[in-house]
C-alpha cells in the first residue's frame, strides 16, 4: 500500500491509537480469562451475601434457578438477552472503527421512541405497523449516533463526551414528551399499544425479537468478515494512519458505522417496548446501554461472543431478579457481579498485552502497519 | 419578563445556583488535574455515588456529619484507588474501567444500602434520617444585601467547594503543579528528571476520589439528611464535560460549574415565576452547552500529549 518513502509519515495520534491497540486486546484476550473473570467476580461477591446473612450456595442456586431453572425463567432471560446482543452488536463494530460510542444508552432510548410513535400513530395492518415501528427505531437511534458521527468529522468534538451527553438529552426528550405531548392519562408514560407487538415464539413469553437479535448476530458477522467495509473497520480499527494509507475515506467508515451502529441500538429499544414493554415509559431502561458496553467488551467485540456474554449477563440479571423473591438478597447481586467481572476481566486483559507492548518499545517513527501485513 | 426579575426570584435563582455548583466543583476540579496528568476518570459518577453513600453511612453510625463527610471522602478515595490500579498500573482502558468502576458502583452502593437498611425486607430499604449539615452564616458578610443572601448562607460544604479554587490554582502554579503537566505532556521527560509518573497519576486520581467523594457527601448529607440511589443522577459524567469546557484550569472549571448550575436552578427557579417551560427541556440545557461548547464554539480543546495513555517504565 505504501509507496516508501516519498509518503511523509504523519504524527500519529498517540493516545486514539493506544485506545485502539488496547481495545484490539481485549477482542484477543482469551476464554480463559474470560471465564476468570466471571468465576473469580462470582467468588468475590460471596462475602457480600454472607453479610446480608444468606446462604452463598441457595443465593447462586437460586439465581440459576431464576435464570435457567425453568421453561418461564430462561424466556425470560432471552427476552433480555436480545436487548443486550442488539446493543452489544451495535456498539461491538463501533469498536471495532475505532469510534468509541458510548451513546448506546441514548440510542436505545430514541429507538424506543421511533418505535411508540409508529405503534401509536400508523395506520395500518397491524403486521405492516410492527415493521414501520421496527424500521423507525432502527432510523432514530441511527440517526442520534449519526449526530455524533458528525459532531465529530465537522467540528471534532471528541465521540466520548458528545454521546455521553446526548445520552442524557434523549432521557430527558422522552421525559418531556411521555409527560406532555405523548401523555397517556398517567403522567410519564405513553398510551399503551398491546396490538403491535412482536409475535411470540414456542408459545410462551419468548418473543421474536430474539430471533430478529440472531439475524442481527448473522449480518453482522458477515459484514465484518466478508464485506468491504468489514475489511474497512477491521483496518480502521487497528490504526488510523494505516487506514488512511490503504486509501480509506476514514470520515466515510466513521459515518457509516455510526449509521448502523446506532441503528442496531435503536432497534434494540424497538424491540424491547414492542415485544416486552407495549408501551413507552419515562422510566424505560435501567442503563442496559452501559451495561451493554460490558456484553460488547467481554465479548470480545465479535458477533458470537456478544451472543454468548449477552446471554450471560441477561441471566445474571433475571435471575438476580428472581433470586430476591425466593433467596432475599436484593437484586442489586446482579449488578454487583457484572461490574466485578469487567473489572476482573480488566485485570486480565495486560498480561495479554505483551504483544503490543512489545509493538509501542518499537517506539514512534516505525512505519504503520497495515492489518494483517504484520503487527 | 420584567416582573420575572423580582428580588427574591434572583436571589433564590442565584442562592441555589451558588449551591448546584458545589458538587460539580468538587468533582471537576480534580479531575481537572487528573486529566492534566494524562488520566481520565469516567468512573467519577461511581466516585460520587460512593462517597454519598459512605457519607451517609459515616453519618449514620458516628453521628456526625463531618466525620460523615469525612467518610464520604474516604470511600471516593477508595473507590478512585480501584480505578487508578487497574488504569494505571495494570494499563487496562481508562474509559472501559471508568465504565466498570461505574456499574460496580451502583451494584455495591445498590447492596449494601439495601442490606444494611432494609429491615427485614430488601426490597423496601428504609429511609434513615442521619446528622447532616446546617447552614451557618458567615458572621459580617452575611448581612450584605442580596450577596449575603446568595453565597454566604449556605452549608459549610459550599464554601469548602469554592475554596478549593484558589487553592487548585495556586497549586497549578507551584512546582508540583508543574510536574503534573509534565505528567501528562512528557511522562519521559518527568520520569529523566527524577519524577515519578505513576505517582503523581496515582496522587491525583485518588485526591479526584476524596474531592468527588465530598461532592457526594454534599448530595446526601449537606443538602438533604438521607440518600436514595439516584442521588447523582448523572452530576459525575456532567463534571466530565466541566473539566474539559474548563480547559482543566481551576478558573474555568469554576466557570462551567456555574453555567451547568445556572441551567439546573432555573429548572426549578422559573416555574416559581410564572414561566411555563417544561422541566426536562430546561434539563437538557447543559448537556447541550456542554457540547456546543466541544464544538470549538469558545476555541479547541487541546488534549495533553499523554492523554489516555498508560505509562510504561522503560527497562
Amino acid at each position: 500500500m505504501t509507496t516508501g518513502a516519498q509518503v511523509p509519515v504523519p504524527p500519529t495520534t498517540a493516545s486514539s491509537d493506544w485506545r485502539r491497540r488496547a481495545l484490539a486486546a481485549v477482542s484477543d484476550a482469551g476464554l480463559r480469562s474470560r471465564v476468570l473473570a466471571v468465576v473469580l467476580a462470582l467468588v468475590t461477591a460471596v462475602p457480600v451475601v454472607l453479610a446480608a446473612g444468606s446462604d452463598p450456595f441457595e443465593v447462586y442456586r437460586a439465581m440459576l434457578d431464576g435464570s435457567f431453572g425453568s421453561t418461564l425463567a430462561f424466556a425470560d432471560v432471552l427476552n433480555r438477552a436480545d436487548t443486550f446482543i442488539l446493543l452489544g452488536l451495535g456498539i461491538a463494530i463501533s469498536i471495532r472503527s475505532g469510534f468509541f460510542n458510548v451513546g448506546a444508552e441514548g440510542q436505545l432510548w430514541l429507538g424506543a421512541l421511533g418505535a411508540a410513535v409508529m405503534a401509536l400513530h400508523m395506520p395500518g395492518p397491524s403486521w405492516f405497523v410492527l415493521v414501520a415501528a421496527l424500521v423507525l427505531g432502527f432510523v432514530f437511534g441511527a440517526l442520534w449516533s449519526g449526530l455524533v458521527a458528525l459532531l465529530k468529522i465537522a467540528f471534532g468534538v471528541d465521540e466520548l463526551i458528545s454521546s455521553l451527553m446526548l445520552n442524557y438529552v434523549a432521557i430527558l426528550l422522552i421525559g418531556y414528551l411521555t409527560f406532555g405531548p405523548m401523555k397517556a392519562y398517567r403522567a410519564g408514560q405513553t398510551e399503551t399499544f398491546e396490538d403491535v407487538e412482536l409475535p411470540s415464539i414456542f408459545g410462551n413469553r419468548l418473543h421474536a425479537g430474539f430471533l430478529l437479535s440472531l439475524v442481527a448476530v448473522v449480518c453482522i458477522w458477515l459484514l465484518l468478515s466478508r464485506t468491504r467495509l468489514g475489511y474497512e473497520i477491521r483496518t480502521l480499527g487497528a490504526s488510523a494512519d494505516a487506514a488512511r494509507y490503504a486509501g480509506i475515506h476514514v470520515n466515510g467508515v466513521v459515518m457509516r458505522v455510526a449509521l448502523i451502529g446506532g441503528g442496531l441500538c435503536g432497534l434494540a429499544g424497538a424491540n424491547a417496548v414492542l415485544g416486552v414493554q407495549h408501551v413507552l415509559l419515562s422510566e424505560f431502561s435501567p442503563g442496559w446501554g452501559y451495561t451493554a458496553i460490558a456484553v460488547a467488551l467481554l465479548g470480545g467485540l465479535g458477533p458470537v461472543g456478544v451472543l454468548l456474554a449477552a446471554i450471560l449477563f441477561a441471566a445474571l440479571e433475571v435471575g438476580a431478579t428472581n433470586m430476591q423473591f425466593t433467596a432475599g438478597v436484593p437484586a442489586s447481586l446482579g449488578s454487583l457481579v457484572e461490574g466485578l467481572v469487567l473489572v476482573f476481566f480488566l485485570f486480565s486483559i495486560p498480561l495479554t498485552l505483551s504483544r503490543v507492548r512489545a509493538f509501542l518499545r518499537r517506539g514512534p517513527g516505525s512505519a504503520p502497519t497495515v492489518a494483517g501485513e504484520t503487527d | 419578563m420584567s416582573e420575572v426579575l423580582t428580588e427574591a426570584f434572583l436571589v433564590g435563582l442565584l442562592a441555589t445556583t451558588m449551591r448546584a455548583a458545589a458538587p460539580l466543583i468538587l468533582a471537576a476540579i480534580g479531575e481537572a488535574f487528573s486529566q492534566t496528568a494524562g488520566v481520565i476518570n469516567v468512573g467519577l459518577e461511581g466516585y460520587l455515588l460512593t462517597g454519598g453513600f459512605g457519607a451517609y453511612l459515616g453519618s449514620h453510625y458516628l453521628g456526625n456529619a463531618w466525620l460523615g463527610a469525612g467518610t464520604g471522602m474516604v470511600a471516593g478515595a477508595a473507590t478512585a484507588l480501584l480505578a487508578g490500579y487497574v488504569m494505571i498500573s495494570r494499563r487496562a482502558d481508562q474509559i472501559v474501567t471508568g465504565l466498570a468502576i461505574w456499574i460496580l458502583s451502583i451494584g455495591a452502593v445498590g447492596i449494601a444500602y439495601r442490606i444494611i437498611f432494609s429491615d427485614g425486607n430488601a426490597l423496601q430499604p428504609q429511609r434513615v434520617a442521619v446528622d447532616a449539615f446546617n447552614e451557618w452564616a458567615v458572621p459580617g458578610l452575611s448581612s450584605i444585601p442580596w450577596i449575603g443572601d446568595i453565597a454566604f448562607n449556605q452549608v459549610p460544604l459550599v464554601y469548602l467547594a469554592y475554596l478549593t479554587v484558589p487553592l487548585a490554582v495556586l497549586l497549578l502554579r507551584s512546582r508540583r503543579g508543574l510536574k503534573v503537566r509534565a505528567t501528562g505532556e512528557s511522562p519521559e521527560a518527568l520520569e529523566s528528571a527524577g519524577g515519578s509518573v505513576l505517582r503523581i497519576r496515582y496522587l491525583c486520581v485518588v485526591a479526584t476520589g476524596a474531592l468527588a467523594g465530598l461532592g457526594g457527601a454534599y448530595l446526601s448529607i449537606g443538602q438533604t439528611d438521607t440518600f436514595e440511589e439516584g442521588i447523582v443522577g448523572g452530576r459525575g459524567f456532567i463534571a466530565l464535560g466541566v473539566a474539559i469546557v474548563g480547559r482543566r484550569h481551576p478558573v474555568g472549571v469554576l466557570i462551567a460549574a456555574l453555567v451547568f448550575a445556572l441551567a439546573e436552578s432555573l429548572q426549578l427557579w422559573l416555574p416559581t415565576a410564572g414561566v411555563d417551560v417544561p422541566r426536562q427541556l430546561l434539563q437538557m440545557l447543559p448537556y447541550v452547552v456542554t457540547i456546543i461548547a466541544l464544538a470549538g464554539i469558545f476555541g479547541r480543546v487541546r488534549h495533553p500529549r499523554a492523554f489516555l495513555k498508560p505509562f510504561e517504565r522503560q527497562a
